[in-house]
């Protein structure tokens, strides 16, 4: 029984060792010489704090990239092995950054910093990977009833990652300039360089493309909820905000690249055509719930013809044109009150609205105003009303009834 | 008598030694990772890291039945533990082993791996064997070679 065990996992071993290992390793070793050789000609032509920051970088990843194909890179590189090649790497880089007069203190901070970037960039490429997945696990979803709660969740977990995806470009943006501590204006020429080559190597303007396409794409697969657009046109304000802050710094820095000028400007149509999507699709579904809920509104497009229209028909229901009973218009207040206002759009759009700019506050006055206004037209008067009025009555009739009894009295 | 039978004796003695052959055992010849060279033009391949350099016409000839166009062929080139070169090359249908000769390398075997030519092959040296890749595509079923032939894996 043991020995056929034996020849069981053995059998086993030689079959996962034939599978494992399939790609050429001259491929891999020639990959490493490859990035070495590139890595020495940046260290050669390193020429601010921040590209040997860079450099140091560079080297820790290709170092933590080939580590398990040590023994292998050790039995090919001829003459150095796979230590020697990146304690070489490390050595060109300290004589450059010792050229360079770089001060050890800075060069730690903005050393942290790029390892932030490069973590940053790595987080990127995982998650664009997760992403597509998750698009590809929609498309195939989409058309099964039977797996709702699965598409529901799948699309849960791309508008998240998104979002996340959204950040992490951001944060890099950032931790890029801030490695130089000053505003593009102050920046010399070789700074400039510095950075235009680093948004270059980690493909900054593909990656920003990449995400308004993505939340793009998203937004225009089936299937999403009101919450999503609610998400959805959050997020939409919060990217365009950001790239307020972001997109002045980069056109300032491509200033002299006309293609790249191009860019930025591609990304800002890229960003309109999102946000109007957002706004479409945002009204669209705003006028979808309500008119599930049997409040069926003239067409609205953007916050003044919602709050027009909307106010609108409240006060024909305030003015019960139909003259419908009372229970009727209570129980239709009550509806829209418990399914779509407490529900949803006070709560949830309402802000979000007023948030993204679609409504000013006036605006939200307005609205609130109408429900309000439904609701006392629609409300029975309370039973301590009609006490109240029954008592003046009586003290009233008393009054009276007492007078006129002493008028007689007096008379006679 | 004593000084001949002593002349015999040293005479027998100088023979057995000059005639017992001295073996260095083991000994490894296996290069780490394959080379992947091209022929000059007229067709040698060179590999200067181990300072070997054969003519591969006949080689082309004998596969493709062409050996003018030799420069634009990359020719794979493996030594095993035994010292045996196995060599292949992009179209070939046969992977070659050789050894080695005086001044020229001996045919030692020819295995057939594929029916209608190597895509993109690729070795790689796995301890007594040679292992046959497709660059191309990682998740193809690899082949193990010997100069007996196919150890593991399918022609493909």
């Amino acid at each position: 029984m043991k020995t056929t065990l034996y020849i069981f996992i053995l059998f086993l071993g030689s079959f996962c060792f034939l599978n494992a290992r399939q790609t050429s390793e001259r491929l891999i070793v020639n990959k490493f010489e490859g990035s070495v050789k590139e890595l020495s000609l940046f260290a050669d032509s390193a020429k601010t704090v921040q590209d040997c920051a860079e450099i140091s970088s560079m080297i820790d990843e290709i170092e933590m990239k080939y580590a398990e194909k040590k023994d292998l890179l050790d039995r090919a590189l001829y003459p150095d092995d796979y230590s020697k090649a990146i304690e070489k790497l490390r050595g060109k880089l300290l004589i450059r950054r010792n050229d360079l007069g770089v001060i050890e203190t800075q060069y730690a901070r903005i050393t942290e910093l790029e390892a932030q970037v490069l973590g940053l960039s790595n987080k990127i490429d995982s998650l664009d990977q997760e992403n597509e997945k998750l698009a590809n696990a929609i498309k195939r979803m989409s058309g099964s009833k039977a797996l709702v709660d699965s598409l529901k969740m799948v699309i849960s977990k791309l508008r998240k990652n998104l979002i996340k995806r959204d950040e992490v470009i951001f944060s890099l943006v950032d931790s890029l300039f801030l490695q130089y501590d000053k505003n593009v204006a102050n920046m010399t020429d070789i700074e400039k360089q510095s950075i235009y080559g680093k948004l270059e190597r980690k493909n900054v303007f593909t990656g920003l493309k990449k995400s308004i396409e993505d939340n793009l794409n998203f937004l225009r697969s089936t299937n999403l909820t009101p919450s999503d657009y609610v998400e959805i046109a959050r997020q939409n304000s919060r990217f365009t905000s950001q790239w307020k802050g972001v997109g002045p710094k980069l056109a300032d820095i491509y200033l002299s690249g006309k293609k790249k000028t191009d860019e930025v400007m591609l990304i800002d149509s890229l960003l309109g055509v999102w946000s109007k999507e957002v706004d479409r699709s945002n009204w669209e579904s705003l006028n979808t719930i309500l008119t599930k809920n049997g409040i069926v509104l003239k067409p609205f497009n953007n916050g003044d013809e919602f709050t027009a229209n909307f106010t609108g028909y409240v006060d024909t229901l305030i003015k019960n044109t139909m003259e419908e009973p009372e229970d009727v218009r209570a129980k239709q207040f009550n509806a829209f009150n418990d399914n779509v206002w407490k529900n949803n759009i006070e709560p949830t759009w309402l802000p979000v609205l007023l948030e993204s700019g679609k409504l000013t506050e006036d605006q939200v006055d307005k609205i609130e105003n109408a429900v309000d206004n439904w609701e006392s037209a629609v409300s029975p008067i309370s039973p301590i009303v009609y006490i109240s009025i029954a008592i003046v009555i009586i003290a009233i009739v008393i009054g009276l009834a007492m007078r006129f009894r002493k008028k007689p009295e007096e008379e006679g | 008598m004593k000084t001949t039978f002593c002349f015999i004796f040293c005479i027998i003695a100088f023979i057995i030694a000059g005639c017992s052959s001295l073996t260095l055992r083991p000994a490894n010849f296996s290069w780490p990772i394959e080379i992947a060279v091209t022929p000059d033009v007229d067709g040698t391949v060179k590999i200067p890291r181990y300072q070997v350099s054969f003519n591969s016409k006949p080689l082309l000839f004998e596969e493709l039945q062409d050996s003018i166009y030799v420069t634009n062929r990359m020719m794979h080139v493996i030594r095993d533990q035994n010292g045996y070169y196995f060599i292949t090359a992009k179209d070939f249908k046969n992977v070659y082993v050789f050894n080695q000769d005086e001044g020229a390398l001996k045919l030692e075997s020819k295995i057939q791996v594929s029916e209608n030519g190597l895509e993109a092959p690729a070795f790689n040296q796995k301890g007594l064997s040679v292992q046959l890749v497709n660059e191309q595509k990682e998740n193809e079923p690899a082949i193990l070679l010997s100069t007996d032939g196919i150890q593991e894996g399918e022609k493909k």
